[in-house]
């Protein structure tokens, strides 16, 4: 498993000159969440650093859940697996090249678990056993969605020669990978 | 191969969204009470994206059992208000 998401990084001061609307609403939001201003601009800018600037290479806009459910249960299978496979062939590439620098099973990962923690397209666990590793998506946008997620990890992991074991539902995907 | 793989431990992370539990105000209270469980061993929330963040033991629990314990808690701070 990559680097714990959990672990504290070590923290540095620095001052800058901000915009004072923008300082108000960040000591609203942050007392509104029984947080410091400090959390939460550190959080702020890891979430751009982590993937908002890199989200933005490959084109990422924001959708509300609702519509994006719709979307998906209103599209052709057979074309929504299509566009899952030409994405899942490009788009992590993309993302963890910019990101990281290089592709491999880790960075891969990572970018999966970039999705569940700054673009809420599923919930992620992940168990590291020591001959596999298993990854679950847990989601509420219905079947197409999964049927969308399996075939986009399938292609994202065909680019460094792995072929996940794979099991679906409508609400979930587990993918299963052994380190055998 | 990481050190987990080399030493056979077994480890899991999981990342929930407190964004289905329907109660904005409650990632405060689940980070407390999630870090009084045992078999949890860090948790993190990210109050921007709205996730939080659980390194636990597999052995002593799975990410449903966590999953359905921050409804609870969630549920009980709903309750409370």
């Amino acid at each position: 498993m990559p680097e714990s998401r959990t672990k504290t990084s070590k923290t540095v001061p620095k001052s800058f000159r901000i915009d004072e609307s923008a300082l108000r609403a960040v000591e609203a939001e942050a007392a509104s969440l029984s947080v410091s201003p400090n959390t939460l601009v550190n959080q702020i800018l890891k979430q751009f650093a982590e993937f908002d600037r890199f989200a933005r290479k490959i084109n990422t806009v924001k959708i509300s859940s609702a519509p994006f459910r719709g979307l998906l249960s209103a599209a052709d299978v057979s074309q929504l697996i299509e566009v899952a496979k030409s994405a899942g062939s490009s788009i992590p590439q993309a993302f963890v090249t910019a990101k990281q620098g290089k592709v491999n099973f880790d960075a891969l990962i990572g970018h999966i678990r970039s999705l569940a923690t700054y673009a809420q397209l599923f919930e992620f666990s992940e168990t590291l056993e020591s001959h596999s590793h298993t990854v679950t998506l847990i989601h509420d946008f219905g079947l197409n969605w999964s049927i969308f997620l399996v075939h986009y990890i399938i292609a994202m992991l065909a680019q460094i020669g792995l072929t996940p074991k794979l099991e679906m539902s409508d609400r979930s995907v587990i993918f299963t990978i052994s380190t055998r | 191969m990481t050190a987990a793989q080399t030493t056979g431990k077994v480890t899991a992370e999981a990342i929930f969204s407190l964004f289905n539990l329907g109660c904005p105000s409650c990632s405060k209270m689940i980070e407390v009470r999630l870090k009084a469980v045992h078999g949890i061993t860090a948790v993190n929330v990210n109050y921007v994206s709205d996730t939080v963040i659980v390194d636990y033991d597999p052995n002593r629990l799975t990410s449903d059992d966590i999953r359905a314990f921050m409804k609870k808690v969630s549920h009980e701070e709903l309750g409370a208000k």
